[in-house]
């Protein structure tokens, strides 16, 4: 050894140098890692005393308040993530969506995407603002697939008569105060009912009256206001009741209202293959029918040839979706 | 020579790759257990424990940290089972209005397997209640020196219309203090600010009062008037009544303010933590109590600032 030492003292000196740093360095790396502790096989969250708290005890813990309903959400994202492929389409419109949303809250309020992030994260559990739109837009092309697919099943003539659905159109003139008009609102008012009892305008030509005389956006669409039913809500209800009674081709008598001013409106159609590609269709017959878009989501979880590893879990998600009797 | 040099190396290799070490993570037992599985994809425990996590980890820990403390510092008397069964009872009633269902059926929703459960629980909530009042118990003399705290009715004159027409007017409203009439008449005719006029219980640690008000209260050895009072900012005056400074009569309104103070709370965990080697082990957990609640890490390995 000695000999070996005196002939390659230079390179043992080297390696020994080498070693001591190499020492050091994971040392430092190390020293101030948080070292992790395992008892009984079982690993440990936190200690007191001498009392230890395991990931396992946490699990159990935490089940209690989180547990259901983290599994119900992993359930519902599972079957849309299965059934409904993020498509180059679908992918665009959540970009859209996102984009416009983090626009909005950083203009009017100076939050970015991070605060949304956070605050679905809190009410709704989802990991992102991002997560939360694809789930939502992937729930509507499954419910709207499946209504379209089963639209005999799904629209009984009960639930038809009841939802009085059409795709209807409407001029507006705004009248601030009904009862007491300014010359001018008067005057537009005058204009527009002269023409509209003249031989220029008709039900034939209503895009083009709207279009000429109504005092809102929906005059650069001919007065398209869509598909319209009974559970349709957040408008006027002067206006929905007018537009309720109409029969396909009819034009109401103007319509007087105190929020808004004078309509005339029109419906368009009553025929239900109108009413398909109307986002508002699909949710009123949601709405509509009580626990469709249960039996939906369940049916498509079924498609995927769902398997639990209990019937707990199974019977946990059937009472989540209200299915369970 | 060649082997001797192989060897070197291979062992500063292994210290280096050791460098790599990560922050230890606790992960629930059987991971891969699966919960249910949707078309490919298998949705396992992890993923469940992972989720869990995200929704309130620290919280869970914290306040099972406090039972586990509180089981260990409170003795279970007599009057702390009763406050654990009045406990008990106003569940029962709540629970009562919103299920029929029978009550031991009904506490399954909230994740309890029995009623022995959930009274275990009840009684360590109650004794976990009970660790301030332990605090304040055992640290009540210097408390009462940390905090000084006295009972005190102000009158604040403003100096916006000129700082001497603003002393002037504090000494008159002084002089008609020293002539007996009546504190809240003189408040109401002089103060600027009404929220002080009334009595209250003050404190050394009160960031509201103005500095040299606080100096005054501090110093203060009997219940009295005070001279005029400078502000800090030397624009405003103010005429300090003291009312009472008997801690014996003072100390329900203290502990009440005591108890109010989520800071004394911070520094009362921090402190039963720091009894009890509160220890973590997981990065996630010691990460996001070192964000939300810094003051209850107390353990002195793991990441540094």
């Amino acid at each position: 050894m000695n000999k070996f030492l005196k002939e390659n003292w230079f390179v043992a000196l080297i390696a020994l140098i080498l070693i001591s740093m190499t020492v050091y360095f994971a040392y430092d790396q190390n020293k101030d890692k948080l070292p992790g502790k395992k008892v009984g096989g079982k690993q440990v969250v936190f200690s007191v005393d001498d009392k230890n708290y395991t990931a396992d005890d946490l699990y159990d813990e935490l089940y209690k308040s989180y547990g259901e309903n983290d599994i119900f959400l992993a359930f519902q994202r599972g079957v849309l993530d299965a059934q409904v492929p993020t498509t180059d389409e679908l992918a665009e419109q959540i970009d859209s969506q996102v984009s416009q949303a983090v626009a909005y809250y950083q203009q009017y309020y100076g939050y970015g995407e991070e605060y949304l992030d956070a605050m679905i994260r809190y009410y709704y559990g989802y990991p992102s603002y991002r997560d939360y739109v694809t789930y939502a837009m992937k729930s509507d092309t499954l419910y709207s697939d499946y209504i379209k697919a089963h639209l005999d099943e799904v629209l009984t003539d009960e639930l038809k008569e009841k939802l009085n659905g059409r795709i209807i159109s409407y001029t507006v003139l705004t009248v601030a105060d009904i009862d007491n008009p300014t010359e001018e609102e008067a005057a537009k008012l005058k204009e527009a009912q002269d023409a509209w009892a003249s031989d220029e305008y008709s039900a034939a030509n209503f895009d083009a009256f709207a279009a000429a005389f109504s005092q809102d956006s929906a005059a650069s669409n001919g007065g398209k206001f869509g598909y319209l039913d009974s559970e349709t809500s957040g408008i006027d209800e002067t206006f929905k009741a007018a537009a309720l009674a109409l029969q396909e081709g009819e034009v109401s008598e103007w319509i007087e209202s105190k929020d808004f001013g004078y309509f005339l409106i029109k419906c368009d159609s009553v025929k239900t293959e109108d009413f398909l590609e109307e986002g508002d269709f699909i949710s009123n017959i949601l709405t509509a029918s009580e626990n469709l878009s249960s039996k939906i989501l369940w049916d498509a979880a079924q498609q995927a040839d769902v398997k639990f590893a209990s019937e707990e879990v199974e019977k946990m998600i059937k009472d989540s979706l209200d299915l369970n009797d | 020579m060649k082997k001797l040099l192989t060897v070197i190396l291979l062992a500063a290799m292994a210290l280096t790759m050791l460098a790599g070490c990560e922050d230890a993570t606790a992960k629930v037992s059987n991971a891969n257990e699966m919960i249910m599985k949707i078309g490919k994809t298998t949705y396992t425990k992890g993923q469940l424990y992972e989720a869990m996590m995200e929704d309130d980890a620290v919280n869970t820990v914290v306040t099972k940290a406090l039972q586990m403390i509180a089981d260990a510092e409170i003795e279970t008397t007599d009057e702390i089972k009763t406050e654990a069964q009045e406990m008990i009872d106003d569940y029962k009633e709540q629970i009562a209005e919103t299920t029929d269902e029978p009550f031991e059926e009904a506490i399954k929703m909230y994740g309890y397997d029995s009623l022995e459960a959930f009274e275990e629980y009840c009684l360590l909530t109650t004794k976990s209640s009970h660790l301030l009042d332990k605090y304040i118990e055992e640290n009540w003399d210097s408390l009462l020196e940390e905090y000084a705290p006295v009972k005190a009715k102000m009158i604040y004159v403003s100096g916006a219309d000129g700082a001497e027409e603003g002393y002037k007017k504090a000494e008159e409203a002084l002089e008609a203090l020293k002539s007996g009439q009546n504190f809240e008449e003189v408040a109401e005719a002089y103060t600027s600010n009404k929220n002080i006029m009334t009595e209250k219980l003050y404190t050394r640690k009160d960031s509201s009062l103005d500095y040299n008000v606080l100096q005054y209260l501090t110093t203060v050895s009997a219940p009295g008037l005070s001279q005029v009072i400078t502000n800090k900012d030397v624009n405003g005056y103010y005429v300090v009544q003291v009312t009472n400074i008997n801690q014996t009569q003072l100390k329900d309104d203290f502990i009440a303010l005591l108890k109010d103070d989520t800071d004394f709370s911070d520094t009362v965990i921090s402190h039963f933590f720091k009894l009890h080697n509160f220890t973590v082990y997981d990065i996630d957990v010691f990460n996001e109590i070192k964000e939300n609640y810094p003051a209850y890490l107390v353990q002195t390995n793991g990441p540094k600032d």
